[in-house]
């Protein structure tokens, strides 16, 4: 006999997302994930501009837009056979990269980081302690005790 | 109470379903007791990407589902985010909402156009456009207009404030205004299609003629939308020069 694990919506994530599990003797057996929300993009797409692909399919996330879009050219460009030249490819792995960085960051701050940090309890830190630690894994300049201190008493 | 997102309305709200329940659902709870409404971002405010043509899932914006209640908006794809700041600023120190436009926008943040503060401005003036994305005049940052620059057309303070910590904006790093924060932007013309001309009004008289088979192939929808634009538009400048008037009797 299994029991089955709701867990919806699946936070910590962009967008919506259910995830049903079968667990048997403490062991998951089965599981199954759906995407709870549509917007049927892809039949918003049909009959446009294909230059205009990418600014569509781009707002599929919030937070990785630009890959979406690159896929999106990268499509369109397929369809048609075309094939860009070498610098256009450096400029958009400039920006596929700079995305990268950028979407991590997002994705940290904003959707994890409430697992790892309690942001109220932030207030009774210690700032020398933190910038200790701050100050052990970087040196980036402001991670020093008097700043941390004038957030504290903001 | 701030909403993002549009609702889906078709098929009883079941294309967005969170725990089991529909957004619609969802927002009628919550918006119950409700002191006012922020509506943020585009899909929220006009309902964006997934309400443009054949809009499959009947996507809502939410001052149509909500009534009785002070609604804000704040469009945008994104929304600034110094205006985001800016609007909660104001509720929290003034306990009151800022004054807003005629569909619900604050002035501060949306009663200029971005072609009003590009700072492109002056070639559009002066004849002096980009033609293709790879010629000359875009290599001298001429005005984007031809190439599809909705500037003319949208309400933002994207050319003020910029984005990024006002590293750059859109038309600063060579590609046209797509007019984001305004309603029904995706069926508003191809993003590189030049914008709709302005017949009649003559405020923008001083721009090249523009094609008349470009009016035919651009739509009513468009049509409509620069029309009210340079309502709006010519009614700002009939203030002003009130103002000015009003300001000359101190002299």
């Amino acid at each position: 006999m299994s029991e089955r694990i709701v867990v919806d919506p699946v936070t910590r994530i962009e967008g919506h997302l259910r995830v049903e599990a079968d667990i048997q003797d403490g062991k998951i057996v089965d599981a199954f994930s759906s995407g709870t929300m549509v917007r049927g993009i892809e039949k918003i797409l049909r009959g446009r501009d294909p230059r205009d692909a990418w600014a569509f399919v781009g707002r599929v996330c919030g937070v990785c837009t630009s890959v979406h879009s690159l896929a999106s050219v990268r499509s369109v460009e397929d369809a048609l056979d075309i094939v860009i030249p070498p610098n256009a490819e450096m400029v958009r792995n400039i920006m596929f990269c700079t995305q990268y960085m950028h979407d991590h960051v997002v994705h940290f701050y904003h959707l994890h980081a409430l697992d790892w940090v309690d942001v109220v309890s932030a207030l009774k830190a210690d700032p020398k302690a933190t910038s200790e630690i701050a100050q052990s894994i970087s040196n980036w300049p402001k991670a020093r005790q008097v700043i941390f201190l004038i957030y504290k008493n903001a | 109470m701030c909403v993002e997102g549009s609702v889906p309305t078709e098929a009883e709200g079941v294309y967005c379903m969170i725990g089991g329940r529909t957004s619609l659902d969802i927002l009628k709870e919550v918006s119950a007791n409700a002191k006012a409404v922020i509506a943020w971002g585009s899909c929220a405010s006009n309902g964006c990407v997934q309400s443009a043509k054949p809009n499959p899932t009947g996507a809502t914006p939410i001052h149509k589902l909500l009534k009785g209640v002070p609604l804000i908006k704040v469009p945008g794809c994104p929304p600034i985010g110094e205006v985001m700041a800016g609007v909660l600023v104001h509720i929290i120190t003034f306990g009151t909402l800022p004054e807003l436009d005629g569909i619900g926008r604050p002035k501060a943040f949306y009663s200029k156009r971005v072609h009003d503060t590009c700072y492109r401005r002056p070639f559009y003036d002066a004849g002096l456009f980009v033609e293709t994305f790879d010629d000359d005049n875009a290599k001298k940052g001429y005005c984007l207009y031809k190439v599809g620059c909705k500037g003319p057309t949208t309400y933002n303070a994207c050319a003020v404030t910029k984005w990024n910590n006002g590293t750059s904006y859109p038309i600063q790093s060579g590609h046209g205004c797509f007019g984001c924060s305004e309603e029904n932007y995706w069926d508003a013309g191809a993003l590189y299609l030049r914008n709709q001309p302005f017949p009649g009004f003559g405020i923008e008289s001083d721009a090249d003629k523009v094609g008349v088979g470009a009016a035919i192939a651009t739509g009513v929808g468009l049509a409509a939308h620069a029309v009210m634009t340079n309502i709006r538009k010519s009614k700002i400048i009939n203030e002003l020069i009130k103002e000015g008037k009003e300001s000359e009797k101190d002299l």
